[in-house]
């Protein structure tokens, strides 16, 4: 974790209600604490609904808390100081489809501040780098999803901001897409700079983020480096031959398949591996082989909130 | 103000990409070529009747589409989400409210201008002859229009994009037409009718103040500058409470 003393987002005990209808109402976020240092990358995962864009939203001050503060930098969430330091995509992006990519960069270049004398060049390079080179004097009504949330990436990190705040990033690019997303995220990570993002993908999770955060029905569930969950998730595979499942079995392991005359067990902790070997070998029994499987976070996920994400 | 003259320009773009805007136009123009072929026939006084006709379709038609281009900005952008890319940007939800305004407010201002260049051409065309208040109703017409910009872009953030549509084209109707019957009818009043007519007439904005169509058709002489001014003025300041109004609203909306 490249963690820096001074944050850059500081959200206190945040909550959020929506009102569903003149009675109903909705708790989207509730008491969510939240601190995110320089130079940290940080993936917010849950299931739909689970106060995701809600928490985004509070960050990029597009509505406002019930109860509770949200700073970025130090400054108030949604002010212009704030958000000229950062970049943001939106979970839908959508533009003037009347407008070339070009133009739609050109207008969010002049709302960024940048300089006539660099615009240009600016978008050249932001075209570039989101691979939309060919088609950047179409009008955008012509672009397809993938293409649009292209556009949308090269408005977010125009600038080159300190914070990026995207709202699921990955949403409707292709596989290739993906990929050249990932580097532009990769770059920035790699210059310290600091991203906060929601996504569903958890590969994408697990290859940026020095930690996770897992949502659900707006209460964190889990907020952990990405290691410790990864590593929380490991399973201690032992494989024997030629045996019968031994009558009492050390606590934390449980039989997996048996096959033929090989059985293979699982043990959550290297305690209970360890103790698994020495009863087998005490009874004679020949172990295979034993390996540790690494877990998934969508293993964790589902694991913690008890249902897999869609 | 780059960012805001940014948004402005924008919406200018949005608003000459749409149709109907040119729809009216070409509409308008046929029936003032309508009107004005009537004046081939030699009937005495037509010309006025051109010039009402003309006035007319410019009032009605350059209202319809300052209307629906000013109730359709701000609900348009919200719903389909144009406006969180634009509001990820260090630009000011004020800023961009400004922006929307002179957005619109310059495209309405520009159709009263070609309608105004159509009469022109029309009047021409059939030899009728218009004075100096002819130009003075053009530029009344025009800072009316702002003052309604403003007024159905603060409606649009209260009511949906219909009643945004339907309220402001008749309020505005309302007010040209009506808006003197009050005097008439003043001293009949007693009670609460009395201080509700009174209320009404001291702060809904009298549109009818801005036209000078009758002026026109009768061949009065321009008005002195002084009244152009109190009038700029007035709708400078109705302007001025609609947008103030406007953006507060826009400030503590949940997007």
């Amino acid at each position: 974790m490249n963690a820096d003393v001074s944050p850059v987002v500081e959200i206190g005990d945040l909550t959020v209600v929506y009102k569903r209808s003149r009675r109903a109402l909705v708790r989207a976020v509730s008491g969510l604490n939240l601190v995110i240092g320089k130079g940290e990358v940080v993936g917010l995962v849950g299931p739909n609904g689970a106060g995701k864009t809600t928490i985004i939203k509070a960050l990029m001050g597009f509505l406002f808390p019930t109860s509770g503060e949200v700073r970025l930098f130090g400054l108030k969430a949604g002010s212009v100081d704030a958000r000229r330091r950062i970049g943001y995509l939106p979970e839908v992006a959508q533009y003037y489809p009347f407008l070339s990519a070009q133009e739609a960069l050109g207008l969010y270049a002049t709302l960024q501040e940048v300089p006539a004398s660099h615009k240009k060049h600016m978008i050249s390079e932001l075209i570039e780098k989101v691979g939309l080179s060919n088609r950047d004097r179409e009008p955008l009504r012509n672009f397809s999803k993938g293409m649009l949330q292209r556009l949308g990436i090269a408005q977010a990190i125009m600038g080159d901001p300190e914070l990026l705040i995207l709202d699921e990033i990955t949403s409707g690019l292709d596989p290739v897409a993906r990929h050249d997303v990932r580097d532009v995220l990769l770059d920035f990570k790699s210059r310290g700079k600091t991203i906060f993002f929601s996504s569903h993908e958890l590969s994408e999770v697990t290859l940026l983020c020095d930690r996770v955060i897992l949502l659900d029905d707006g209460q964190v569930l889990e907020e952990r480096s990405l290691s410790e969950m990864l590593s929380s998730m490991h399973r201690h595979v032992v494989t024997v031959s030629g045996a019968t499942v031994p009558e009492t079995m050390p606590e934390g392991v449980s039989v997996r398949t048996r096959s033929g005359d090989h059985i293979t067990f699982v043990a959550d902790s290297e305690f209970a591996r360890t103790q698994l070997i020495e009863l087998v070998e005490k009874l004679g029994i020949t172990v295979v082989y034993a390996v540790v499987e690494s877990g998934s976070l969508e293993d964790y996920f589902v694991n913690v909130v008890g249902h897999k994400v869609t | 103000m780059k960012k805001t003259v940014a948004v402005a320009y924008v919406t200018i773009l949005e608003s000459v990409g749409r149709k109907d805007p040119y729809v009216v136009l070409i509409l308008g123009f046929a029936m003032l070529l309508g009107a004005g072929i009537f004046s081939r026939f030699g009937v005495s006084g037509v010309e006025k009747f051109v010039k009402d006709v003309g006035l007319t379709i410019t009032t009605v038609f350059s209202l319809v589409v300052c209307v629906t281009a000013a109730a359709r900005q701000l609900p348009t952008e919200i719903q389909n989400r144009t406006l969180h890319p634009l509001l990820g940007k260090p630009i000011s939800r004020a800023g961009f409210y400004l922006g929307k305004f002179i957005g619109v407010g310059v495209m309405s201002s520009a159709v009263v201008i070609v309608f105004f260049i159509l009469v022109r051409l029309i009047l021409l065309l059939f030899k009728i002859s218009v004075g100096g208040v002819f130009y003075q109703a053009l530029y009344l017409r025009i800072i009316s229009m702002w003052f309604i910009v403003a007024g159905v872009l603060c409606l649009s953030l209260f009511a949906t994009h219909g009643a945004t549509v339907t309220i402001s084209l008749l309020a505005c109707l309302c007010i040209q037409m009506f808006a003197h019957t009050v005097l008439y009818v003043h001293d009949e009043l007693t009670g609460i009718s009395l201080r509700l007519a009174e209320t009404i007439y001291w702060l809904a904005p009298h549109l009818e103040l801005f036209d000078l169509s009758k002026k026109v058709i009768h061949g009065w002489p321009a008005v002195p500058a002084w009244v152009l001014l109190g009038m700029t003025l007035y709708g400078l300041l109705y302007a001025g409470i609609f947008l103030a109004i406007g953006c507060l609203r826009l400030r503590r909306m949940s997007l």
